[in-house]
């Protein structure tokens, strides 16, 4: 299945209809949940009001993490099966998993603060994400500084690798070290720690963090095809006799 | 309306939604540019005379 829609032809047909569906679904799902998470959620019976930041910053984290494994998953292809989106794909995932990943960082330092009181604290989880956020920044850089595409290809799909390391170092941080961030509260033993109240408007913010995920990466996905389109017909003019 | 706007913890939580709200405009923006500069770009090679299908 994945050989079928690793033709680009294939991928613009089916990226003609799917883009637009998942940009309306992203803006449905934030029309819903970030007025309930803002203003209709309950607040918490500890935190008070502040508990607001969980709508923002727990879906950035989630789908902070998600991004990378699947920039890992095409990083895998583009190195073992030179599947020709696999490269694209994975670049054009990198800018939306850094800027969640970025969101999740000031978000909690924004929570820390009222929670915690501090802004930031050199903790497993909060480093270990910082570290993701820089891993981020560092593939996008070696993908622009690298000229020959193939070259900055592999060289980044080896970089992602190296850092999928920390992926599982970020999920059991809080399990593995005595942190001042709180352990897990969803996927954990004996079932989630949340409210339905508070579950509700969590996991529909982060369906609209996934959706407008795959609208944006599809939209990249898309230009970086037409780009390779526009330079293949601007070298093939200037291979033309004058 | 379950939120108290009047509470002081509001000071971090409006930020937060704000910035979300300006990581996906901002990230739409990117998005959309480069799809629409570069779909156009391909579509002029595409017209160039001699270009086969």
């Amino acid at each position: 299945m994945l050989t079928r829609y690793a033709n680009p032809a294939r991928f613009m047909a089916l990226s003609s209809w799917a883009m637009p569906l998942a940009a309306v679904l992203a803006v449905a799902a934030f029309a819903i949940g970030l007025p309930w998470g803002l203003l209709y959620a309950p607040a918490d019976y500890q935190q008070g009001e502040s508990v607001r930041i969980l709508y923002v910053h727990v879906p950035a984290a989630w789908w902070a993490l998600g991004i990378y494994t699947a920039m890992t998953v095409a990083s895998v292809m583009s190195l073992v099966w030179r599947h020709l989106l696999a490269d694209v794909a994975a670049r054009a995932m990198a800018p939306v998993g850094a800027a969640y990943c970025g969101l999740c960082l000031v978000t909690g330092s924004l929570w820390g603060e009222p929670t915690w009181g501090t802004w930031w604290v050199w903790d497993a989880r909060l480093t270990s994400m910082l570290v993701l956020f820089l891993t981020y920044l560092g593939y996008l850089a070696l993908w622009a500084s690298v000229e020959d595409e193939t070259r900055a290809a592999r060289l980044a799909a080896i970089l992602c690798l190296a850092g999928f390391i920390n992926i599982p170092i970020v999920r059991f941080s809080v399990e593995w070290w005595s942190t001042l961030h709180q352990g897990p509260s969803l996927l954990r033993q004996g079932g989630s720690a949340i409210d339905p109240s508070m579950l509700t408007p969590l996991l529909i913010m982060a369906g609209a963090y996934a959706a407008a995920a795959a609208a944006i990466v599809m939209a990249l996905m898309r230009a970086e095809i037409y780009r390779r389109r526009a330079m293949a017909a601007a070298t093939r003019r200037a291979a033309q006799p004058a | 309306m379950t939120a108290n706007l009047a509470d002081p913890h509001f000071a971090f939580v409006w930020p937060s939604y704000g910035l979300l709200i300006l990581v996906l405009v901002g990230l739409a923006a990117l998005a959309f540019g480069r799809l629409t500069h570069w779909a156009r770009r391909a579509k002029a090679g595409d017209d160039e005379p001699g270009r086969s299908a």
